[in-house]
Order: C-alpha cells, then sequence, then structure tokens
C-alpha cells in the first residue's frame, strides 16, 4: 500500500461566504496531491459542522479536528502537529495556497537532504489580486548570506526576521520534540520558532522553488488586524517587544509567560 | 653541401625513424600562467592522444619558466614531456613535426629554414593576421597543413589559403562534464570574453529583476578543470557571451551537463548551432532571457524533452573516441604522406647516384 508521508494542516478559525471561498482555493491547491498527501482541517467547535457540509471534493482523506480551547492560530496549528501521524507535515492558511510543483519538490529535496528536518518553500507574496509583491525565503541562496548556501541559520535570524513558516515541510518527530509555536507569543512566534530550531542545530534549507503563495495585506488576516485594525492594531512599542521576546525566549523549548507592560 | 650519399643515409634514417615511431610530434604552447586556457587544453589533448598511441609527442614552450598546466588540468598530463626552446636546444629531425598554434604565427619566419612536418593550429582564426606579415600565406613558411576546430573555419581558410591542406580536429568534451545526479542550485554560471560585457550583463539584470537579486552569478576563472566541471553541473543555467569564438566549448560543456545555455551567437557561426539552447543575435535581449528562464524555473518549468534530445544530439559527433580517432588519422596521414615523400625522394636520389 502506498505509504503517505505528508500531511497538511488548515486552520480555520471562522466560517462566512468569503472564508469558505478562500477554503474551497486553498483546499483546491493540494487536490492533485490527494495520493500523498493527507488534510486535517483545525476548527473551533462551533463550526466544525458548518466547514464539514463544504463541498471540498472527493478525493483527499480529510479529518475534521476539532479544537476544544483557544481558537488562535497557533493553538490550532499546535493541535494539528500533536494529532499528526505522518513523517512529515506542513501548514496551509486559508487565503494561501501551495504551488503545483510543491509536491515534486519536496519529494526531491526530502530524498536528497535527508539530514533537513524543515525545508521552508520560496514564497510567492501576492496582494488580494493575486499581483506579485515579492519572495520570501529565498534569500539564504543569496551567495554569502548564511554559513551554508541554501541554509538559515540562527546568526542570520538574528539580524533577518522576515521568514514565513506557513508552506514549509517539517519532520514531525523532531517537531513534537521541539516543540512547535509558543502561543503566547504575538506576531512573531515564527521567528522564535525558527530561532529556537537553529538554535537546537535542527537544519533548516530553503527549496529554491516556490512551492507556496501567500496573500498579504489582506483585511482581516492575523497580521493586518496586529498592523491595521483599530482594536488589536499593536503600538511600535509592542512590536518591538515582540521582536526582543522572539530572541529572548528561544533558548527555552517550553513557553513562558510573556507579557506585554506599556513602558 | 651533402653529397647524396648523405642525403640518402639522412633520408634512410628518418624513413626508419618514421617507421619505427620514433619520430616526435612537438606542440609549441604558450604559457597560462596558471589561467585555464581551453586552447590550451585542446594542444595538450592532441599531444596525450598522440603519445598514448604510440606517437611520441612533446609540449615544446619558450623557456624554463614555463608553470605548466597542472595546477588547473591536474596530473592527467604527467606523461607528456616538457622541452624549452631556450635551455634544451631542441633538436628538431626532417622526421619529426612541429604544430604552431595561431598564437605562434610570429615565429613562422624562424621555423621557415627547419624541415620537418609543419602544421599550424587555428582554433581562433581571428588572431591569424595579428603577425602574420601582410599578404603572406602560411605556406611561404612551410606551413601547408592546418588543423582547425569547425567546418566554418576550414570553409574561410580553404577560400584565403587554398593551397594548403586543412583538417577539422574539434575539442574534446571530457566525460568530466556529465549531468548532475544532484537538484540543479539556483546560481548562473557565467563565461563572457569581454568582463566589461559581463559586468554590464549582471547590473542590468539586477536592474531589471530586483526580485532574484538573490540569484549568484558564478565567474568560472581561477578554477581547476574539476571545480569548473562541479560548479557547471550544478547550475540551474549557463550564460555565453563571446562574439570571438570559433568553436564554442563552453555551451557543449554544459549542453554534455544537461545545463540549458543562454548564448548570443558569435560572429562565426558555430558548426553545432541549432534549437539546442536559448540563442540570440542580439546581446541586448540576453537579460531578458535569462530572467524569463530563471523566474520560470522557479515556478517549477523544466526543459522540454525535445530540447534536451537536442542538446543530446549536439553533442554526438564530439564523442571522445570520435575525436580521438580523428586525432590519429589526421596525424597517421601526416606521417604516411612523409614517408611517401621520402621515399619518392629515396628513389630519385637513388636515379641519380646510378645514373
Amino acid at each position: 500500500m502506498h505509504k503517505i508521508n505528508y500531511t497538511v494542516i488548515l486552520p480555520v478559525h471562522k466560517i462566512d461566504e468569503l472564508y469558505t471561498e478562500l477554503l474551497i482555493n486553498s483546499v483546491g491547491s493540494i487536490q492533485d496531491f490527494h495520493n500523498d498527501v493527507l488534510l486535517t482541517i483545525v476548527c473551533p467547535k462551533d463550526i466544525k459542522s458548518e466547514i464539514e457540509k463544504i463541498d471540498l471534493g472527493q478525493k483527499l482523506q480529510i479529518t475534521y479536528l476539532e479544537n476544544k480551547g483557544q481558537t488562535d492560530f497557533c493553538s490550532q496549528v499546535n493541535l494539528g502537529v500533536e494529532n499528526c501521524n505522518t513523517e512529515w507535515f506542513t501548514i496551509l492558511e486559508i487565503d494561501d495556497e501551495f504551488r503545483p510543483n510543491w509536491l515534486k519538490s519536496v519529494n526531491e529535496y526530502t530524498e536528497e537532504n535527508k539530514g533537513v528536518d524543515v525545508f521552508l518553500s520560496i514564497v510567492k507574496d501576492v496582494n488580494v489580486n493575486g499581483e506579485f509583491i515579492s519572495f520570501t525565503n529565498e534569500s539564504v541562496w543569496a551567495y554569502g548570506f548564511s554559513d551554508s548556501q541554501g541554509s538559515l541559520d540562527n546568526e542570520v535570524l538574528l539580524e533577518y526576521e522576515n521568514y514565513q513558516t506557513s508552506g514549509g515541510l517539517y519532520r514531525t518527530k523532531v517537531m513534537k520534540e521541539q516543540g512547535f509555536f509558543k502561543d503566547n507569543i504575538k506576531l512573531t512566534f515564527s521567528h522564535e520558532l525558527l530561532l529556537r530550531l537553529t538554535h537546537n542545530n535542527i537544519k533548516i534549507m530553503t527549496i529554491p522553488k516556490i512551492g507556496y503563495q501567500h496573500v498579504n495585506f489582506r483585511e482581516d488576516s492575523l497580521f493586518f488586524n496586529l498592523k491595521n485594525d483599530e482594536n488589536s492594531k499593536l503600538t511600535e512599542d509592542e512590536v518591538k517587544f515582540w521582536m526582543n521576546t522572539a530572541k529572548k525566549e528561544f533558548f527555552f523549548k517550553n513557553k513562558r509567560d510573556v507579557t506585554y507592560t506599556k513602558a | 653541401m651533402m653529397n647524396n650519399n648523405e642525403n640518402i643515409e639522412k633520408i634512410n634514417t628518418a624513413l626508419g625513424r618514421l617507421e619505427d615511431s620514433k619520430s616526435i610530434v612537438y606542440f609549441l604552447t604558450y604559457d597560462t600562467k596558471n589561467n585555464a586556457r581551453a586552447s590550451v587544453k585542446y594542444i595538450y589533448d592532441l599531444a596525450l592522444t598522440l603519445n598514448q598511441n604510440g606517437i611520441t609527442s612533446k609540449i615544446l614552450v619558450e623557456d624554463s619558466t614555463y608553470v605548466g598546466v597542472e595546477s588547473w588540468l591536474g596530473d592527467k598530463y604527467k606523461e607528456l614531456e616538457v622541452v624549452s626552446i631556450k635551455e634544451d636546444k631542441v633538436e628538431i629531425n626532417i622526421d619529426d613535426a612541429v604544430v604552431v598554434p595561431e598564437y605562434y604565427t610570429n615565429t613562422l619566419q624562424k621555423l621557415s629554414n627547419i624541415k620537418c612536418i609543419k602544421v599550424l593550429l587555428i582554433q581562433q582564426r581571428e588572431y591569424i593576421y595579428e603577425n602574420l606579415p601582410i599578404g603572406s600565406r602560411f605556406s611561404d613558411f612551410g606551413f601547408d597543413k592546418i588543423i582547425t576546430t569547425t567546418e566554418q573555419s576550414k570553409k574561410y581558410l580553404m577560400e584565403y589559403f587554398p593551397e594548403s591542406l586543412v583538417f577539422i580536429v574539434p575539442p574534446i568534451i571530457e566525460d568530466i562534464f556529465s549531468p548532475s545526479l544532484l537538484t540543479l542550485k539556483p546560481y548562473v554560471v557565467i563565461s563572457v570574453r569581454d568582463r566589461s560585457i559581463q559586468r554590464k550583463i549582471i547590473s542590468e539584470f539586477y536592474l531589471k529583476f530586483p526580485q532574484l537579486r538573490w540569484i549568484t552569478f558564478r565567474d568560472m576563472v581561477q578554477m581547476s578543470y574539476e571545480e569548473f566541471s562541479n560548479n557547471l553541473k550544478e547550475c540551474m543555467v549557463s550564460l555565453w557571451v563571446d562574439d570571438d569564438s570559433t568553436f564554442g566549448t563552453f555551451p557543449l560543456e554544459s549542453m554534455k551537463c544537461d545545463v540549458p545555455v543562454i548564448g548570443k551567437i558569435p560572429d562565426t557561426e558555430p558548426d553545432w548551432l541549432s534549437e539546442n539552447g536559448m540563442w540570440t543575435y542580439d546581446g541586448n535581449k540576453l537579460v531578458d532571457i535569462l530572467g524569463t528562464y530563471i523566474l520560470a524555473w522557479i515556478e517549477g518549468v523544466e526543459l522540454t524533452q525535445e530540447v534536451k534530445d537536442k542538446m543530446k544530439d549536439t553533442l554526438l559527433p564530439y564523442k571522445k573516441d570520435i575525436t580521438e580517432n580523428n586525432i590519429l588519422s589526421v596525424f597517421n596521414s601526416f606521417k604516411n604522406k612523409r614517408i611517401e615523400t621520402f621515399k619518392l625522394t629515396l628513389d630519385k636520389l637513388k636515379l641519380e647516384e646510378n645514373a
């Protein structure tokens, strides 16, 4: 029997007409990988039945995982990781999509780089109209940027924060040992994770192919709200605080109490 | 002046040396001072092929300061003896051969008095007139045989030097150039003869495609042959601009590595040019072609099988064994012709002796 090696973890925190459309699109981007990936949709209890009703096709094996506790992005992904039984997992955000060559690329690079536990993809950032903004994760291939061309290291991460963890491929066993997102860190939880992993000598490589497309600046998205929403917008001080927090907390495997207090 | 008997003896000795394969082929070679040069490797390949097939060959250099090729070609050519004109006082016999590259056309005059098989080696035909006295012919100095690398060059030489015998021996595209078993890396191997054009291409590329600033251009100078091939086989694409090129070894080495080539078609179109790469006559289009190709590559687009097949087909005539047989056949024809000439001369001298 064909062994399935990859789980796609897709956290959903709410559902309405727009989110239904987004969900159908994002799941649509992995339909062709149905022989090789499992899909785990993590969602709050109150919307699970509604999501189950959405027609996401017949080919993918889908598990709906009910989040009984916190429903923020980090907690939902962490729950997906806890319940993951395949060798690898990846994260798909509801408004993002995998590129058609993602599976081929990850198959090639995981086969060739046995010592690597995290494979980031080059992420194509687009606006809500699908127009190109920039690439992310590609910089490690620039000559002399990191110690080993193509790999991310701790020193680089202490200098540069902008790395995208969604769409990355993670070795499940290693991530269960290392711990995944710290859900009490706002804004910089991805950065803290990468710092922690590289600090613990986990090898992280960027596959030099665009594997993932990420929508930037979509109103209502987590980061948009943290930057723009009147109620949840972070102040400049807060942004600085969370940046520094990531750089302090990566030494610790488990989350510790971190609270922002206005100076 | 020698009398007939002395002449007969001399020719008999030379004939014996030729028939016993004791004659020597000297390849006049210039010093690259540890810099890799395909043109010098070509000379060494000719010499080594002959040497390994029973025709003694030596590398003839100006003086003992000659550095050699070991630093960039390894010890593959170690068996070839290097002799210097100045220090070793080389004595060239009438049964020996001297092969002179176009770089040394200024020596033709000096070599004109030496009686031996004289062969001119023309890889870069653009350079042949640099030191050749205006209006002179190679045959004026006894050089009636020419080895060149392409059909186009042969055609040209036949037009301007119709009295010469022109042979084609293409360079050997070594098996060290082979497809990488690993995934390719996002860098460009660049080979541009004119450094200012190379700088212009790289600058324009980064200005026009700022999102690809992380793409590295790997300049292949100061590398050993092995490092060169290792770097070439791992890159996603190679870029070639050499307007003066006659043969074009670099694109073929790329193709042998399964690495697609983007290039400007040189002033003289290479014999092998077909739909086996991304070619343009307009150097200004190179940056656009390169950017478009790289963007497609990172999106996962691959070369079509048709292009890959064309690349393979291109290489067929340049297989190592074909070229080696070609080298042997050319030099054996020189030898046989010389034997024939000696025999005819002997017959003539003997007739005169008996008259």
